[in-house]
């Protein structure tokens, strides 16, 4: 390593703290893709990636249709609806999947549920719904029994 | 890329509220290790769905391994009148991607 690169390197390493500040001034779901909370191997982690420790509400105001037995884990289809307003996030989680978060989705004024997605699921478990509204978050979950999983790699 | 692989429906009520059923061709392979660890299948999955209203992006959806082959998906579009121009975009981790526009009939 010459002296320019050297000079460069440190250049790059003073600007890391003003960097890391400016992502935790803004909630971290905002990015478009939160790589880590999708290569999580827990539910925990996920929420983790995307929430941090912001408390998460029990609600009965998001519900989903979703099959209470389905035949195939390969694609058992939901259908998400809430009577809440102004919901601008909503995240889906298999609790038991190897990778449990399996889809994040960002509202504009514009957009919003009802949704309908057809997801894998590795066997029966619990699937979680994370929605925020106002910027507070609301959760609800539900247990969905597969007869056949989706052998084992959702 | 040709726009064969999205195909969409887009119904608009009389409020002004579309609903778009689009179907995405994409295999959507998950991740497949045996007992071993052993890599089987390396993961061929769509990263994020976009979709815009006259240009405008109003929703995006992130996308993990536990989306089904094929997805289908539905939602709902707001303030949305006929002759309007919605799109609909991909990409996945190999950057390959695709998008198509829908004239709300």
């Amino acid at each position: 390593m010459n002296r320019r690169d050297l000079l460069r390197a440190a250049g790059c390493a003073s600007l890391l703290p003003f960097v890391t500040t400016l992502v935790g001034l803004f909630p971290r779901v905002a990015q478009a893709r939160v790589v880590a909370a999708f290569e999580a191997k827990t539910a925990r982690e996920v929420l983790d990636a995307l929430f941090g420790d912001a408390s998460i509400q029990p609600t009965d105001a998001i519900t989903f249709s979703a099959p209470d037995i389905a035949e195939n884990g390969a694609a058992v289809p939901l259908e998400i609806r809430s009577t809440l307003e102004g919901i601008d996030t909503l995240v889906v989680v298999a609790t038991e999947n190897p990778r449990p978060l399996i889809a994040s989705y960002r509202f504009s004024g514009h957009s919003g549920l009802p949704v309908e997605l057809r997801i894998r699921l590795a066997g029966s478990q619990e699937v979680v719904l994370i929605a925020r509204a106002n910027g507070q978050l609301y959760r609800s979950s539900r247990l969905i029994q597969v007869t056949i999983g989706a052998c084992g790699v959702a | 890329m040709t726009t064969q692989g999205i195909r969409a429906r887009v119904r608009v009520d009389a409020r002004g509220t579309a609903t778009v059923r689009t179907l995405i061709a994409h295999p959507m392979q998950p991740e497949e290790r045996d007992a071993g660890g052993v890599l089987l299948e390396a993961q061929h999955i769509i990263e994020e769905v976009s979709v815009t209203l006259n240009g405008e992006t109003v929703l995006t959806l992130a996308c993990g391994q536990g989306m089904s082959a094929n997805p289908l998906l539905t939602f709902a579009l707001h303030g949305v009148s006929r002759g309007d121009e919605v799109g609909i975009a991909w990409r996945d981790n190999r950057g390959q991607s695709d998008s198509a526009d829908f004239t709300v009939a």
